[in-house]
């Protein structure tokens, strides 16, 4: 779950108000621009909010047609949001009607066991929370409707909304915590992230966030107290846990020309002597990968 | 963020067992199959 956290802490949002201040900081320099389009400032045309963010100075972005791909299903259906907790609009009563069979709101505790537990899921799993209370916002009860009701809503949509809406939260009330992780994850494995790093030779496995469990054997029985201490043996056949370098850090070296001459020294330095072999200087890279994927 | 990047707790993921809740008399797959969340169930 590195690469989760390498990319949260450099998220930024960027929507039309983000692509608007991208507009007013060329116009700020050069006043000349006034007027002009985007294409014509040099930025890119503005297409969808999206979440932007590096990792190891490759770009990675996320958007609904992203979260879409990897849900596996179209970003298309009904998406209602800005209501907040609206006691005048009229999604109250159709809310109502769909959860407590009632035009007023009625309590948890006359929710049917349905959808409450439609209510834990949307919770944890669909649009979590990470705690605090159940209370659903309108927005969010009116996405409960369309489950229960099985009109189709556009979940996509909902979950990068989300998503940012935590993201913000991250960065305003400083919240230490990040959902989606395996979305997110996904997201990045989907998009060919994992093999850019492959190509530049950056990580090892365990920097991927590649977590291989213990084996499970006689010694587990013996931990477990299932066999008697003395009744556990080593045998030549034990599976051994691997200590083969994997083949991402085949070749390194995870340092390029632009580093400072004595990072790329120490580095050098400190390769030989861990490994013996020495690093040609013919073989760091001019630059680190730095292209965009084909994320979205 | 003040915060170091190794505090930042990741929440993986929260499987939900549907037969599990099936079995139990709370169906939700229909819902599920009516969002076309079949595949992939977050």
């Amino acid at each position: 779950m590195n690469l989760v956290r390498h990319f949260w802490v450099k998220a930024q949002v960027y929507d039309r108000k983000a692509a608007q201040m991208e507009m007013d900081e060329k116009i700020l320099i050069d006043p000349s621009l006034q007027g002009k389009t985007r294409e014509e400032m040099g930025l890119e045309p503005f297409r969808c909010t999206k979440i932007r963010s590096s990792i190891m100075g490759i770009s990675v972005f996320i958007s609904k047609v992203a979260i879409s791909w990897v849900t596996r299903r179209a970003s298309e259906g009904k998406f209602v949001s800005g209501l907040d907790y609206s006691k005048t609009s009229p999604w109250n009563n159709i809310v109502n009607k769909t959860m407590f069979n009632n035009t007023r709101k009625g309590k948890y505790s006359e929710l049917s066991m349905r959808n409450k537990m439609l209510l834990k899921i949307r919770n944890e799993n669909l649009l979590p929370k990470g705690g605090g209370g159940d209370q659903p916002s309108l927005d969010h009860r009116v996405f409960l409707h369309f489950f229960t009701t099985k009109q189709k809503s556009n979940v996509p949509k909902y979950i990068l909304r989300h998503m940012i809406k935590i993201l913000r939260e991250s960065q305003t009330i400083q919240r230490s915590w990040i959902p989606y992780g395996r979305l997110i994850l996904e997201i990045l494995h989907q998009g060919g992230i994992l093999n850019a790093l492959k190509e530049v030779n950056f990580f090892i496995d365990a920097q991927l966030g590649t977590v291989t469990g213990k084996i499970i054997n006689g010694s587990t029985l013996k931990h477990m107290k299932l066999i008697k201490k003395e009744d556990y043996k080593v045998l030549n056949t034990d599976l051994k846990e691997p200590t083969v370098v994997s083949n991402l850090i085949y070749g390194f070296p995870p340092i390029c020309k632009q580093d400072p001459l004595k990072v790329r020294e120490r580095y050098m330095m400190d390769h030989f002597e861990r490994t013996g072999q020495t690093i040609k200087i013919t073989d760091i890279p001019e630059n680190m990968y730095g292209g965009a994927l084909p994320i979205a | 963020m003040s915060f170091e990047e190794w505090e930042l707790n990741v929440q993986v993921e929260n499987p939900v067992d549907f037969i599990s809740l099936a079995h139990h008399g709370c169906e939700l797959i229909d819902i599920y199959h009516a969002q076309d969340l079949d595949e992939y169930r977050i």
